[in-house]
């Protein structure tokens, strides 16, 4: 952050190579997660729609496409 | 949906972008697949009138389909890795090095005919998750390997895995096999003597191709004979394994014949010729070795041809219901069951109970160390985990594409921009089309094989041509499918490089499209 308080470039490079460190090192437990998401989540959304659980549906088709960010960032 | 160049495109954007992220950014299949599948989101709510009832149920339909896959690679990564690790998959290697040092015969004996006979067993990646890391082992590099086991098997796809695609083919047509299958039994009989001479070609060079092609046209014509005379005589579910098994027996003979000519003595055991020291000394048998293969085999014939074990087995069964689903733009998926899937006599169930059998086998046999269970697994899942993500991926952006009525518009836009004359050409590229985007043959035969019979139907073609041109282009079509080359990168170490193996196999993958869409073209003008 500069003076004034505002994120400068350096610290979004910063975060940028942080979050490179984190998913290299990481990098199988995050395709495991991902693959276990999306796996499930598309019987847990199949249920919700059959019993019209909107919320619950929604939940689930989020962890689905949460899992595809994950494919994509991993 | 009207059919219109921007909607054409905009129908086929989700492909391009797939294309584009492996072929010119080297993305793996899994990133490329996941983008894909946002793409087709995106324009399947905003332009073709998805709702979210609609992309929810694809995303269960998707993973049953995904499911239905993922249960065999997982199972014959698992038979592979034990198989592996018994030291069956060296001894394998050795003894067809023994049987010819000449490498392009080599390359066909492993690239050719047995990626066909796996073919005809188990299918679904199979073929090349099993035979490209024998051919390397063997000494070729690994983006030939995959090439070669690619290409090899793409013949045998339509009538191999028990001839699933072939049964749906006959399924959602409502016609009988045996009106289907001369003409599909042609065209793909035709394709294998490529197949071969393309194999001889990434193996050997132009030389290795003009030295072994009488070798080549010999094994095309047994096996291309072998596959007609039993998928006509009613018995398809054997046809690829049948026709791969022939060409296998005769390869065996002929080798065996010329090695006893050029040596002037007797072969009683020509396997155990070159067999390395160590493995002589280990005493290790090679029908040992072959043993969980072998119980592959009975298993996969016992269950598939005896009804009460089939039945017994098939008691359990994962299944969903899905009512009828449309787009605002009027494109309407019938309610239907989703894939289901037999939990026990699934191919991958088959696959599973041949790893438990082969790893007692050899544990038995003290070929494989006590502590080497946990040392299988993680090979395993280092070779399943990226692969399926790819195919959870690719298989759920199919999906969305199918049911807002992208890919409907893509094979229209693709039959009616050709006429009469010009559709059996396009045909089989429909075909293809329909494998590369889904994966695989059956399902590209699912999506597309009502609209091929009622389009021939419409231009007074004849329906079992251009059906055996669908179902013989989707067969030669998924051996580019990037879900396919992704696992077959998985298993030889070239989980990044799917994009640059791709860009190869298509230009041999779209070749043999060529010439099924010249044959297509002749046989029209014989049969008429």
């Amino acid at each position: 952050m500069d003076m004034n308080g505002e994120i400068t470039k350096k610290d979004q490079d910063d975060t940028n190579s942080a979050l490179k460190r984190f998913l290299k090192r990481n990098r199988t437990a995050i395709q495991g997660f991902a693959l276990l998401l999306a796996l499930v989540m598309p019987f847990l959304l199949y249920v919700a729609l059959q019993n019209g659980d909107s919320l619950l549906a929604l939940l689930a088709f989020t962890l689905i496409t949460l899992s595809m960010l994950l494919i994509i960032m991993a | 949906m009207q059919l219109t160049l921007l909607n054409w495109f905009l129908a086929f954007f989700p492909i391009v972008v797939v294309l584009v992220m492996m072929l010119a950014f080297h993305w793996g299949g899994s990133k490329a697949g996941a983008l894909g599948w946002f793409v087709a989101i995106l324009l399947g709510v905003i332009r073709f009138g998805a709702g979210p009832l609609l992309i929810g149920y694809a995303q269960a339909k998707a993973i049953l389909l995904s499911l239905d896959v993922l249960y065999i690679i997982w199972t014959a990564l698992l038979l592979f890795h034990i198989a592996n690790e018994a030291g069956a998959i060296k001894m394998i290697s050795d003894s067809l090095l023994s049987i010819t040092e000449d490498r392009t015969i080599q390359g066909l004996l492993l690239g050719w005919l047995l990626v066909s006979f796996l073919q005809g067993m188990g299918g679904f990646g199979v073929p090349v998750a099993v035979a490209a890391p024998l051919l390397v082992a063997v000494g070729f590099n690994p983006v030939q390997a995959v090439i070669m086991a690619s290409v090899g098997h793409g013949w045998a796809v339509n009538f191999g895995s028990m001839a699933a695609s072939f049964q749906t083919l006959i399924a959602v047509t409502g016609l009988p096999g045996e009106l289907l299958a001369p003409d599909a039994a042609i065209l793909l009989g035709l394709t294998g003597i490529l197949c071969g001479m393309m194999v001889a070609f990434i193996a050997g060079g132009w030389k290795g191709l003009r030295r072994t092609l009488p070798l080549v046209l010999l094994l095309a014509v047994v096996m291309g004979s072998v596959q007609y005379f039993l998928t006509t005589s009613g018995i398809w579910t054997l046809g690829a394994t049948g026709g791969a098994m022939a060409g296998l027996l005769v390869a065996i003979g002929v080798l065996r014949l010329r090695y006893m000519r050029n040596n002037h003595k007797d072969l009683t055991h020509p396997l155990l010729v070159d067999v390395p020291p160590a493995a002589v000394i280990e005493k290790r048998s090679l029908p040992i070795a072959l043993s969980g293969y072998a119980v592959l085999v009975v298993l996969a014939f016992a269950i598939n041809l005896v009804p009460p074990l089939k039945g017994f087995l098939g008691q359990i069964k994962l299944n969903l219901a899905f009512p009828q689903l449309s787009t605002s733009l009027g494109w309407v998926t019938p309610m239907e069951n989703g894939r289901t899937i037999s939990i026990f006599s699934h191919p991958g169930a088959i696959l599973f109970y041949s790893s438990l059998v082969a790893y007692a086998i050899y544990r038995w046999k003290g070929y494989i160390k006590p502590g080497s269970v946990k040392h299988i697994m993680s090979n395993v899942s280092k070779g399943a985990v990226k692969s399926s993500l790819g195919i959870v991926a690719m298989v759920g952006m199919a999906v969305v594409m199918s049911h807002s009525g992208m890919t409907n518009l893509l094979a229209q836009g693709l039959s009616q921009g050709f006429g009469k004359e010009f559709y059996p050409v396009v045909a089989p590229f429909i075909g293809a089309l329909g494998a590369f985007i889904t994966g695989s043959n059956n399902n590209s035969n699912v999506l597309f094989a009502i609209l091929q019979q009622n389009t021939a139907q419409m231009l007074g073609l004849s329906i079992p041509l251009i059906l055996g041109a669908q179902t013989a282009g989707a067969s030669l079509g998924s051996i580019f499918a990037p879900a396919k080359i992704i696992v077959g990168c998985s298993t030889v170490g070239l989980g990044s490089k799917e994009g640059m193996v791709m860009g190869r196999i298509l230009v041999y993958g779209l070749l043999t499209i060529v010439f099924i869409a010249g044959m297509t073209v002749l046989m029209g003008f014989l049969q008429a």
